[in-house]
């Protein structure tokens, strides 16, 4: 008996520790390190000045990045979810453009929408002269602003997740529930909300991550979040210790946050039967006031979000444009085109071999284990840049010690360091996606290709990758505006002699040369555009 | 091709035991019709002799070569056994063509050729999967496992989803295929008479045990009392049907 368990056993280990296993662990291992080096700074503590930080500033911090999120989260639902409701529920002149306009924000990274916002409301700004300076200036570099400046450049994520949403709700929901005398105001508030519930709360993370991720616009208004606090710390203060601490606290927030967003999700089913295309919402006609009330909900996110940041970035931007218009704002241009462009490449290929090296293990715990591997977009860039740089300065005195080996100028003067930070913060971007659209393939189709005599990995080029085309496409579109937006991770491991349009942005505007800063906004601004709105035309062609 | 299955086991994490230690001999060139409720580990068993499910225990045998036993297991793609899945499974990006063709070096168009014919796929091979109708999918299905000339076939319920006269049609295709192929064909399926019908043994699962073996000509000397009250309803209604029908 004894034997036969031990046969029992050691036949189930050799099952389990195949070599797709091993090739997981190893990647996992690899994308993990950020966030073992994160939690070692909790465990080995804070630096010399961390008596100072806790004691004049650490509330500061928590309070102001406590009242970005919750006035952030207000104001960026009740402009998503009502927008939604609206282009989901009702048709009206010019939906189906104002369905994909709504997004356009997006392209604006929040750090360039403040630069705009202050310049349009200053004293004898744009909005003083088309008011003939009466209103002597509107101050908005202020928590009141930052909350504002945030909503109108993050609301597209409650928007975009509840839209998609409300539309597949479906039509027999409403007759049952409207056959039973229920009004359209009660339909919403007592079956449309509650259903779409966790969509908007999953939206609503992303703009709390974004929140607590903002640097740029953070340190414009001079407010003090935990982000610019890190980054405070690591260069003001030159405590690289209490600021590693200081992101490790953060870290065990989100944690937190994400914890507290499962519970409030409990056990509820909140899935919809029939989300066929046939059985989508039947939108109701609307005309007159009520048409114009809906287009004023739908049209003041997208003119307050994007075209007047746009219009004053342009009027900015023809100030200098005789004298920027050269060879070297092309250069950056191709430099974040093509650093975007290669990076999302390797990131989706990553994510690839993360959704269908667990799958071929046949290890459920490898599956587990890929989960943290893809906690990187929950984690603030500046969080993510200070600890690399950390880690990797222990890495290369180990190596100089050790092995006599001078490493320190291949990781640091390269862009190594910059594209796996890029790679640990965005790779849920398109693991998700993947992974959730993988799991729609039915398992029969690359079983029946393995079957037919083919490996995996043709099977994974010829079978499966086909399948997911349109999935791999939107995954690195949206990774590429994602990168071409960001900053404080780039700002913090970019090698000195690499630009990029979104830190010349901010270099020039943190020398207080606003205007400066509008053309590569513009251009970065334009890409990014371009970029949405292919992505709105390519999500209506259906797959296979 | 003759397969052995010596002991087979299966449990999966819940504890759900699928197969339990399953003993069967299946002789070269012979159908072999597996019947049992839903979910009583018909399709597990189809799934393991193909490789795609590891058992706990046991071992199988191909023309007594071991293919698997805890210590060797030979991979799917190696082991030259063809599947046919419920619903199909075809490539839903290629034609028919390119679907039967999948499996083959381009040399060997030869015999693909041969088996559109066969299934009277001419003039639907540059159709798409859904431009086509169930029975015909389940034609393109079979010609594509049959392409890499496998040494067995296994079909699971390959006649679920078809209508009366597809049904007897695609029946009356296998039993010629597997006639002109000389090739050991395993069917899973629910449907007693479709067993009847074209297989030469007939084996019963109830809840992952095999309980009964007999040729299909031997059936009304089964011992299991509900199977044989089943087979008795079963054929009083048709009894009555043809009364209808004269």
């Amino acid at each position: 008996m004894a034997i036969s368990e031990t046969t029992y056993f050691i036949k189930k280990i050799k099952n389990i520790f195949n070599k797709w296993t091993l090739a997981t662990a190893s990647i996992i291992l690899v994308l993990c390190l950020p966030l073992l080096a994160i939690l070692l700074g909790l465990l080995t503590g804070a630096g010399n000045t961390w008596d100072h930080i806790q004691k004049y500033l650490l509330l500061e911090y928590i309070s102001n990045s406590i009242y970005l999120i919750i006035g952030t989260g207000i104001l960026s639902s009740l402009i998503g979810i009502s927008s939604a409701w609206c282009v989901a529920t009702y048709n009206f002149k010019f939906r189906a453009y104002i369905q994909w306009l709504l997004y356009l924000p997006l392209a604006i990274p929040s750090y360039i929408m403040a630069y705009a916002y202050v310049g349009f409301l200053e004293f004898e700004g744009t909005f003083d002269n088309i008011t003939l300076n009466t209103t002597s200036g509107l101050d908005i570099m202020n928590i009141w602003g930052l909350i504002f400046i945030l909503s109108i450049s993050l609301y597209p994520y409650v928007y975009g997740s509840s839209w998609v949403m409300f539309t597949s709700l479906g039509k027999k929901l409403w007759e049952s529930t409207s056959l039973s005398g229920i009004t359209q105001n009660k339909y919403f508030f007592n079956i449309a909300l509650p259903l779409t519930l966790p969509a908007i709360f999953a939206g609503l993370f992303l703009v709390f991550m974004e929140v607590l991720n903002d640097y740029g616009a953070a340190k414009y208004f001079g407010i003090n979040t935990f982000t610019t606090g890190i980054f405070r710390t690591w260069t003001a203060l030159e405590d690289i210790n209490s600021s590693i601490f200081l992101a490790a606290i953060l870290v065990v927030v989100i944690v937190i946050i994400q914890i507290i967003n499962r519970f409030f999700r409990g056990r509820k089913s909140y899935s919809i039967n029939d989300i066929s295309s046939n059985s989508q919402n039947v939108r109701k006609n609307i005309k007159g006031i009520h048409q114009l009330l809906v287009l004023t909900i739908c049209l003041f996110p997208v003119v307050i979000g994007f075209i007047i940041p746009l219009l004053q970035l342009l009027k900015w931007s023809m100030l200098h444009i005789s004298s920027q218009l050269d060879l070297f704002l092309f250069y950056l241009s191709m430099n974040s085109i093509l650093l975007a462009f290669f990076t999302s490449l390797l990131i989706v290929l990553v994510a690839l071999l993360l959704v269908f090296l667990p799958r071929w293990s046949k290890n459920t715990y490898m599956k587990f284990l890929t989960n943290f591997s893809t906690v990187g977009y929950s984690i603030p860039g500046a969080v993510i840049g200070i600890t690399l740089i950390a880690a990797s300065g222990y890495f290369v005195n180990y190596f100089d010690y050790i092995f006599n080996l001078k490493i320190g100028k291949y990781i640091f003067s390269g862009l190594a360091l910059l594209i796996f930070a890029y790679l640990f913060r965005f790779i849920s971007v398109a693991y998700n996606p993947l992974e959730a659209n993988t799991l729609r393939i039915n398992p029969s189709i690359p079983e029946s290709s393995y079957l037919l005599g083919k490996s995996k990995f043709f099977t994974l080029f010829k079978v499966e990758i086909p399948l997911l085309k349109s999935s791999i496409i939107s995954s690195s579109l949206i990774l590429f505006i994602d990168l071409m937006k960001e900053l404080p991770l780039t700002l913090i491991l970019k090698p000195y002699n690499i630009q990029t349009l979104a830190i010349k942005a901010f270099e020039y505007a943190d020398d207080e040369r606003i205007t400066e800063a509008a053309l590569p906004s513009v251009i970065l601004i334009l890409i990014i555009t371009t970029i949405i709105l292919f992505l709105s035309k390519y999500s209506k062609v259906k797959a296979y | 091709m003759e397969l052995e299955l010596l002991g087979i086991s299966k449990t999966y994490n819940n504890n759900v035991c699928a197969i339990k230690s399953l003993n069967y001999t299946l002789n070269k060139s012979a159908i072999c019709g597996i019947v049992g409720d839903s979910g009583c580990g018909k399709t597990t068993l189809l799934r393991i002799i193909a490789g795609l499910e590891t058992p706990d225990n046991g071992t199988i045998k191909v023309n007594n070569n071991i293919v698997y036993n805890g210590w060797i297991n030979v991979a799917p793609e190696k082991r030259q056994i063809g599947m046919v899945f419920q619903g199909n499974a075809l490539f839903p990006h290629m034609t028919v063509k390119k679907n039967i063709t999948f499996g083959i070096e381009k040399n060997n168009l030869n015999s693909v050729n041969k088996l559109i014919e066969l299934f009277s796929l001419e003039d639907k091979i540059n159709r798409y999967p859904h431009e086509l109708s169930s029975g015909q999918m389940q034609r393109v299905a079979i010609a594509r496992t049959l392409a890499v000339q496998p040494k067995i076939l296994l079909l699971d319920e390959p006649f679920s989803n078809l209508d009366l006269i597809a049904k007897s049609k695609l029946r009356t295709e296998i039993k010629k295929i597997a006639k002109i192929l000389s090739i050991t064909v395993f069917i899973v399926t629910h449907d007693i008479f479709d067993a009847l019908d074209i297989c030469d043994e007939i084996i019963f699962i109830n809840n992952g045990e095999l309980t009964e073996t007999c040729s299909s000509s031997d059936v009304k000397n089964l011992s299991d009392i509900k199977l044989k009250s089943y087979l008795k309803n079963m054929t009083d209604q048709a009894k009555r049907f043809i009364s209808i029908i004269e």
